[in-house]
């Protein structure tokens, strides 16, 4: 058995090295066919992705480090899951600029001795850039963490505090515990954790858990706490640092201690630009930043008036220690209603199971503004069928990949999620009619729904 | 300032990359790097277009993946100072692993229409859930069900590193990365067999 699988393994070496020259190379006699097409088919899909020949840009690429310090976006909130969420991400929305505070502290904190002595800075603006260095990227040496950070706001209805804990275990599990208390009322609690296969997202006292495959985590909120990788990127405090530097004199204040660590004291500066931050309440940042490792310990935003807006800082640390597997594992409570990301709001088992959902068998992603201009179509509705299943009602009644399809039963539709809604009110064998976009004229077509398939079959 | 020379490279295969074995290169360059962050650019010239292919199959297409391939590249200059040596390629492997992960984080992965269309095959054959038609989506999917060397191990083939260099990335030695890569895809194709089903009722209306 050994001895076959060796013979496989070089066989399939000697297929791949050919195919990525020759797409259509014929696999060697012995090869297992199946294999063969499966390392063929991934180098074409590698190929169509990598396109044709890239030259790299010449360095630096100036034109990308704006781009770069530009991501960060914040993901569309999911229109499911109740108003208020405690991520990381929310804090940002609640607290504009808090995130970027955020990301530095947790890479902070995780940097902490594992980083090598940086030779001196020799101004706040080296200063600013070597932490702004410093979110970037995770320490490889980094294998797990446990730490704790805790904002406090004043808001005009008293302290808001909010707190995470997190742990984290390399490559991919972590544990995400947030928590918030606006004076002495709580305000709920999430818990993110990822076991290395699924992300689950658990909202107290709404008593939901969303569960996401780890290979589709779409929004920043179950993004796993690594250092430096935590809320907004480093971007945006690129943002804060270039706009401190274009609209401030930030300005080295001094030295302190803080959790035993030697830091600078920088200081921002009143901001002669307007809305640093995203309110335009923020007058001026105070930063603590470990001198050993660049990283943020604490962050203190002061309004206009200039009392303190935010604090957020580092309050325990530990890094590269052994943690319970338990922590990484969840259950969901009983009760809880669970969403499921990974099927589609029309294939949920109802009572009557799969069988009772109907189905057209399209594919299809929403008409955007780049498929108006393939299509010089003016409008930007509709859904562009991307494939239509073979044998499929779909199929049968005559639609075709590349329509767009603009109404099912008479209702506008601009992507899957509204086909599903729609047809949930639907059974198998129900006709609907299908309207859709074929190159300048619309045609209309007739869909006996079908049922879906059992999953797994 | 910096050499404009962009340096062509080969298509097919990494001929003119230096394997992952070459440490004194690479170590030499990164001193030389250190001294001066001008001197930079050699390190880039020599690992960008890897890392380009593979963030370009991780991420579905060129734009996101020449915004990933300078991210990478950006924060392995402004990590250089906390890079403690063992093989250069792993360190900035590792840096590209994670910005494509940030990246996913961000972004749910969307192909560009065009891309969409080729591969989604328009003519429909009889066996729409065969493993060879398995869109991009659902070969992403599937891969994300390997542990991360198998993983890795294909992703970095697809992207045409030469073993040795894969080798040196994950810290393996070469023959176990074949045989890593081999029973990814034995692991892939099941997954990808239930996947064909799945990518019928995923994402299917």
């Amino acid at each position: 058995m050994a001895t076959s699988e060796q013979r496989q393994i070089e066989l399939l070496e000697v297929f791949w090295r050919r195919v990525d020259r020759d797409p259509a190379a014929v696999p060697p006699d012995g090869l297992d066919p199946a294999i063969a097409a499966l390392a063929q088919h991934l180098q074409h899909l590698g190929h169509t992705t990598m396109g044709g020949r890239w030259r790299p840009p010449p360095w630096p690429p100036t034109a990308a480090i704006g781009r770069v310090g530009q991501q960060g976006s914040v993901a569309v909130p999911d229109r499911r899951l109740p108003a208020f969420r405690l991520g990381h991400l929310r804090w940002r929305r609640i607290f504009p600029g808090l995130a970027t505070v955020a990301a530095l502290t947790l890479a902070l904190v995780v940097g902490v001795a594992i980083w090598g002595a940086h030779p001196q800075p020799v101004s706040a603006q080296e200063i600013l850039r070597q932490a702004v260095a410093a979110t970037a990227g995770p320490p490889s040496q980094v294998h797990s963490f446990v730490l704790t950070e805790a904002r406090n706001d004043q808001t005009s209805q008293g302290q808001l505090h909010l707190e995470a804990k997190r742990w984290y275990q390399a490559p991919n599990r972590w544990r995400a515990e947030y928590s918030a208390r606006l004076g002495d009322r709580s305000l709920g609690q999430e818990i993110v954790v990822s076991d290395g296969m699924r992300v689950w997202d658990e909202q107290l006292p709404a008593n939901v858990v969303r569960v996401t495959p780890i290979g589709q985590v779409q929004s920043g909120l179950d993004a796993p706490p690594s250092p430096g990788e935590v809320g907004a990127s480093e971007g945006s405090l690129a943002d804060v640092i270039r706009r401190a530097g274009a609209c401030n004199a930030p300005a080295l204040r001094g030295s302190a201690t803080l959790l035993g660590r030697d830091s600078y004291v920088m200081d921002t500066g009143a901001t002669g630009c307007p809305a640093l931050g995203q309110t335009g309440n923020i007058h001026r940042i105070e930063l603590w930043i470990d001198k050993r490792t660049f990283f943020l310990l604490k962050a203190v935003q002061y309004g206009n008036d200039g009392a303190p807006l935010a604090t957020i800082e580092v309050t325990s640390v530990q890094f590269n220690v052994s943690i319970a597997p338990s922590r990484f594992t969840f259950t969901p409570p009983s009760g809880a209603t669970i969403q499921n990301e990974q099927v589609p709001a029309a294939m949920t088992p109802t009572s009557g199971g799969m069988l009772d959902t109907a189905f057209m068998g399209l594919n299809g992603v929403p008409n955007t503004s780049e498929g108006a201009a393939r299509y010089g179509i003016p409008d930007q509705s509709g859904l562009v069928v991307i494939k239509v299943l073979s044998g499929s009602p779909a199929a049968r009644s005559g639609v075709q990949a590349k329509d767009i399809v603009r109404t099912v039963a008479d209702q506008p539709v601009s992507s899957e999620g509204d086909i599903a809604r729609i047809l949930a009110h639907q059974q198998p064998g129900d006709t609907v009619a299908v309207t859709v976009l074929r190159g300048d004229t619309t045609q209309t077509f007739t869909v006996t729904l079908g049922a879906a398939l059992p999953h797994g079959q | 300032m910096f050499a404009s020379r962009a340096k062509f490279l080969p298509w097919h295969g990494a001929g003119h990359q230096t394997s992952g074995g070459d440490e004194p290169d690479d170590a030499a360059l990164v001193a030389a790097a250190r001294a001066d962050p001008q001197a930079f650019a050699a390190l880039y010239e020599r690992y960008a277009e890897a890392v380009y292919r593979y963030c370009a199959f991780r991420l579905g297409g060129p734009a996101p993946a020449e915004d990933a391939t300078n991210e990478i590249f950006l924060r392995a200059l402004a990590g250089l100072g906390g890079y403690r040596g063992g093989k250069f390629i792993a360190w900035l492997f590792q840096i590209a692993h994670n910005v494509v992960v940030n990246h996913y984080r961000r972004h749910r992965p969307t192909l560009p229409l065009e891309t969409l269309l080729d591969m989604a095959d328009p003519a429909p054959g009889p066996d729409d859930v065969a493993v060879g038609r398995a869109g991009w989506l659902a070969v992403q999917d599937a891969l994300a069900t390997l542990p991360d060397a198998q993983r890795a191990t294909v992703e970095l083939r697809v992207a045409g590193w030469p073993d040795a260099q894969i080798a040196a990335a994950l810290g393996k030695r070469p023959g176990a990365v074949k045989t890593l890569r081999y029973r990814a895809l034995q692991q892939l194709r099941s997954a990808l067999a239930s996947e064909g089903v799945k990518e019928a009722m995923h994402g299917n209306v």
